[in-house]
């Protein structure tokens, strides 16, 4: 039987109703403005399917890795590029990928992502206040960077890595730079050499993202026209060269620089790495790729390079910032990689936040100087907080309503086809998976990628999208035969391909001509994919439609492949 | 906020420093060892650079070769597959009678490595082995039979001579053919050539279509024999896409593609592996692995052969199938009539047998079936056909001699010599 305890009432004093968390906690209505653009930013990331097809690619080498202790000495996704020179540009991001998919699937790959892009954005804000001081800025920091890099940054896959390595490189050379801070006090002298921490950081970091990700040349070269600047400073200053070199500023510069350099070396391959990656850059094959893409000053990002130039002039304008020879510089830079490659166009956006946010800063100060702080502490009440916990639950439904919450907080996984943006894909990889192909599979290089990831040990591609290492030869075969050029056949029969997975939109001529060739049939097919399998028997079913390849010596067997199509090397 | 904290501690490390509190030796070494560090990033980068090129170049390196190809010597005497008067026989009707204006080339390469260099007819209708060679070889004995209207069999550049190929009867018919030919002959890499720009070697005739080949060319049969015979080894060479070659390598190329594939109804393919087989028991050129995966896949070349010969003891064009022939398949259209399709598919597996080791042949009734359908078909022919189908025909002549343990040649001369000891 309950029994009713009276207990004596504590006295209800002003200071048991006084706050617990300190001033500091009190968060200004800019403070709900900025969790909620962060919140709504990584919400639509989790929510978007893994666009970037080398993600699955990084999963599958970053499976084979763990499995095997070594780096690959050839694709095990493309048995076709045995023996050509392969270097492993981002092993340790592979690594990490195929990690996460072997823990929790593919959405584990899409969660780890995530939380990259996260870490990436938080690094930047961290960047943005410094310069700025202002939260407000901080957002539109951020703002500019998505915007401006919007065609690019959204994608998934090993370059996440290095956009967070940036971003981390960025914030230590904002701390260095005594000029673009201003939400904290800055020693002036404090930037000219910098202490073993900030050294040790830059080495750690680039040493790491060398093994993450070849975009570690980009750190490279800030840090190498940070010393540029630095130089060209000193230089215009003293008009003397040994000035210049005897400056110390310069020299430590320099000196980061190049250790960082030596720090990269810190690879399987050594300094040969660096080379190797340059040599990307020249690569016919690569180039061909609709990321790496040179500008089209008609495309999307044509134009968004033109408007953030063309508003950038007013704003140095209006702006009584002296323009620096390090924003110039890694401007110039930037946009000159954005006009060879439009894989750059993600860094590029960076920087140019980067080094446009102090110049907006300094007008919005003059135009609106921030008030100064009331000398008069008001009183901490519960009401205080009322922003604050507005703040805690954007945070909070942000989370809950990301698909990542659901491995902490339970509910259903997120589906697949989403998670991949397509379903059929997803189907066709479940058909694979059950049905292994007893050859190649010829396939998109995006959907190779996939499906070399998903479709089980014994799905191998024709080309995937690491088409620098594949022969010449198979990656221009693989594009004519895309088109279903003439000898699309023979093409197919030189390289032992034995399933065609194919995009009833991408690739209309080859599913028409498959369905109707004898030497195919359809295995498989949903609303865009169709699957078609090599029949069997060599013997036309039909009776004498066909000459069997090879018969006679006196002239060539293989007449037909020898027509323009696949003989053009 | 802790990041501030950090950033706090990370400024404090920044050290202030006053230039003026140096004296101006510190300053001027400091100058020096800033330039010491330039010259050894230099150093570094340029040494890399270097590193990668001499790689590059180790790989375009060409391989160590034999002066003198290796000979692959016929393993069995089979008097039941052909008996000696039928071989003499056979041997006879494929004398190579192209004496004349305009030989077709193919004719001439199949012939020469048919009969080898030193042979001699009587027939004077007939070209002499010399003389073949001498047509592929010397540029003004092609010009004698060929006339100055035809352009040269042997193609030169600055570094470079090739053999012109699949551009008529004055060419060669396939890719390397040639080659593999004169290897099969026994030619030695310093036998000299003669172009239209000057002397040359059979070396150069190798390195060239060393630097021009490439993995996944469309044909690439006669160029994997030839390197098997000349090349000690291949790797770390490599083709011209960078893709580095190994016996491995080309061993996996040869066994990739379907049975049917390939020219002579794929069987050139299986010929080059037999050939590779018997190389690695004279210099180990396969790894074991690799080995093992030739010998399985000839092995499972004989069972469909097995399962897909007629009773009358050929093969037709379907003979990858695994089924034996049907009645319809003699109807189809083809180049070839239906007799010449199963001369193609019997001669050319009859001769990749005679040189594979035992554990790949098929029971001896089926060796013998077949060799005594081409016995008796080729007697039947007519001169005319002869010469039509004198290609593979080459091929059948060659496989029944192989199968009494003899070049074409050697069976001749060790009857002679049996006749004249008689």
């Amino acid at each position: 039987m309950a029994t009713i305890v009276d207990t004596e009432k504590e006295a209800v004093t002003p200071d048991t109703l006084g706050p617990v968390l300190s001033a500091a906690w009190v968060l200004k209505p800019r403070h709900l403005v900025a969790c909620i653009f962060l919140g709504t930013v990584i919400l639509y990331i989790n929510t978007l399917p893994l666009l970037d097809s080398t993600i699955w690619l990084d999963v599958f080498q970053g499976q084979w890795i763990v499995d095997h202790g070594v780096l690959p000495k050839s694709d095990p996704a493309q048995p076709l590029t045995d023996g050509m020179q392969i270097v492993h540009t981002n092993w340790l991001a592979q690594v990490a990928y195929g990690l996460a998919d072997r823990w929790g699937g593919p959405r584990a790959v899409s969660n780890l992502f995530a939380a990259l892009m996260l870490a990436y954005l938080l690094v930047l804000a961290r960047v943005f206040y410094k310069q700025t001081g202002r939260v407000s800025l901080t957002i539109a920091g951020l703002a500019v960077t998505l915007l401006v890099g919007a065609t690019f940054d959204l994608y998934a896959s090993a370059e996440v890595f290095g956009q967070l390595c940036f971003a981390l490189l960025i914030w230590v050379l904002t701390c260095m730079d005594r000029q673009t801070l201003r939400s904290e006090s800055a020693d002036a002298s404090a930037a000219k050499n910098p202490g073993w921490r900030v050294w040790l950081a830059v080495v750690a970091l680039l040493a790491i993202w060398a093994n993450l990700h070849g975009s570690y040349l980009l750190g490279i070269a800030v840090l190498a026209l940070h010393a540029t600047a630095e130089g060209c400073d000193t230089a215009w200053q003293t008009r003397s060269l040994r000035a210049t070199l005897a400056d110390e500023t310069f020299r430590s510069r320099l000196l980061l620089a190049e250790v960082a350099l030596f720090a990269t070396f810190l690879n399987p391959y050594g300094p040969m790495l660096l080379v190797e990656n340059l040599s990307f850059l020249g690569d016919e094959r690569l180039m061909a790729l609709p990321r790496w893409l040179s500008l089209n000053i008609a495309s999307p990002r044509g134009l968004v390079l033109v408007c953030s130039i063309a508003l950038l002039a007013p704003l140095i304008k209006v702006s009584r910032r002296p323009v620096r020879v390090i924003d110039v510089l890694l401007l110039g830079f930037c946009g000159a990689a954005v006009v060879i490659t439009g894989r750059a166009q993600g860094w590029y956006a960076l920087a140019y936040a980067v080094v446009t946010m102090p110049y907006v800063a300094e007008v919005v100060d003059r135009l609106l100087p921030a008030r100064p702080a009331s000398s008069v502490i008001k009183p901490l009440t519960p009401r205080s907080f009322v922003v604050t916990l507005l703040c805690g639950l954007a945070m909070y439904c942000a989370f809950r309503l990301a698909p990542a919450s659901r491995v902490f907080l339970g509910g259903n996984p997120r589906h697949l086809g989403d998670l991949i943006g397509s379903n059929d894909l997803m189907q066709t990889a479940d058909f694979l998976r059950t049905n292994p192909p007893q050859g190649l599979v010829y396939a998109s290089t995006e959907w190779s990628d996939y499906l070399v990831s998903q479709s089980g040990p014994e799905t191998k591609a024709l080309m995937t999208s690491n088409v620098q290492w594949v022969p010449h030869r198979i990656w221009s075969d693989h594009r004519r035969m895309a088109t279903c050029e003439e000898g699309w056949e023979l093409g197919m029969d030189r390289y032992a391909v034995d399933t065609l997975v194919l995009d009833k939109t991408k690739h209309a001529g080859l599913v028409k001509s498959a369905t109707r060739s004898p030497r195919w049939w359809t295995a498989y097919e949903n609303e865009s994919v169709l699957v078609a399998r090599r029949v069997a028997s060599d013997r036309p079913a039909g009776g004498a439609d066909t000459e069997p390849a090879g018969e006679t010596e006196n002239e060539s067997p293989h007449a037909e492949v020898a027509a323009p199509v696949l003989k053009a090397e | 906020m802790s990041g501030t904290t950090s950033e706090s501690d990370m400024m404090s490390q920044l050290k202030s420093t006053n230039p003026s509190r140096h004296p101006q030796s510190g300053k001027a070494s400091k100058v020096v060892l800033l330039v010491l560090v330039q010259v050894v990033v230099i150093f570094v980068l340029v040494g890399a650079t270097m590193a990668r090129r001499h790689e590059q170049a180790l790989r375009k390196e060409l391989p160590p070769m034999r002066r003198v190809p290796l000979t692959i010597a016929p393993l069995y005497d089979r008097p039941d597959v052909v008996s000696d008067e039928q071989l003499l026989d056979v041997l006879h009707k494929l004398r190579p009678r192209f004496r004349g204006p305009g030989p077709k080339i193919n004719h001439v390469d199949h012939a020469l490595r048919f009969w080898g260099v030193e042979s001699n007819f009587r027939d004077p209708e007939c070209l002499s082995g010399e003389e073949m060679r001498d047509i592929l070889l010397n540029h003004a004995h092609f010009r004698e039979v060929w006339g100055d209207r035809e352009p040269p069999l042997l193609e030169c550049n600055e570094d470079c001579v090739g053999v012109r190929t699949q551009e008529g009867e004055a060419t060669a018919s396939h890719v390397d053919h040639t080659i593999a030919s004169l290897a099969e002959v026994g030619t030695p890499l310093d036998f000299p050539i003669h172009t239209p720009e000057g002397p040359r070697t059979m070396a150069d005739l190798l390195a060239a279509s060393l630097r021009t080949f490439e993995i996944n060319q469309v044909e690439y049969e006669w160029s994997a024999l030839a390197y098997t015979l000349y090349c000690e080894r291949l790797a770390p060479f490599a083709d011209k896409y960078g893709q580095e070659m190994s016996f491995d390598r080309l061993a996996d190329r040869l066994i990739r593609e379907r049975c049917k594939l390939g020219v002579c109804l794929g069987n050139h393919r299986l010929h080059t592996l037999a050939v590779m087989l018997r190389a690695d028991e004279q210099q180990s050129i396969l790894s074991p692995g690799c080995r093992k995966r030739v010998v399985a896949h000839l092995k499972k070349a004989t069972g469909t052969l097995v399962a897909s010969q007629d009773p009358e003891g050929c093969w037709n064009q379907y003979w990858a199938t695994g089924e034996p022939p049907r009645a319809g398949d003699d109807n189809e259209q083809s180049q070839l009539d239906p007799l010449g399709r199963k001369m193609v598919a019997t001669g050319h597996a009859l001769e990749w047998w005679a040189l594979a080791p035992e554990e790949i042949l098929p029971p001896r009734d089926v060796v013998q079936r077949a060799g005594q359908w081409l016995a008796k078909n080729v007697m039947a022919l007519q001169d005319d056909e002869i010469v039509d189908k004198y290609t593979f025909l080459s091929h059948v002549g060659r496989a029944l001699a192989l199968w009494r343990g003899h070049e074409p040649l050697d069976f001749i001369e060790a009857m002679q010599a049996r006749a004249g000891t008689l």
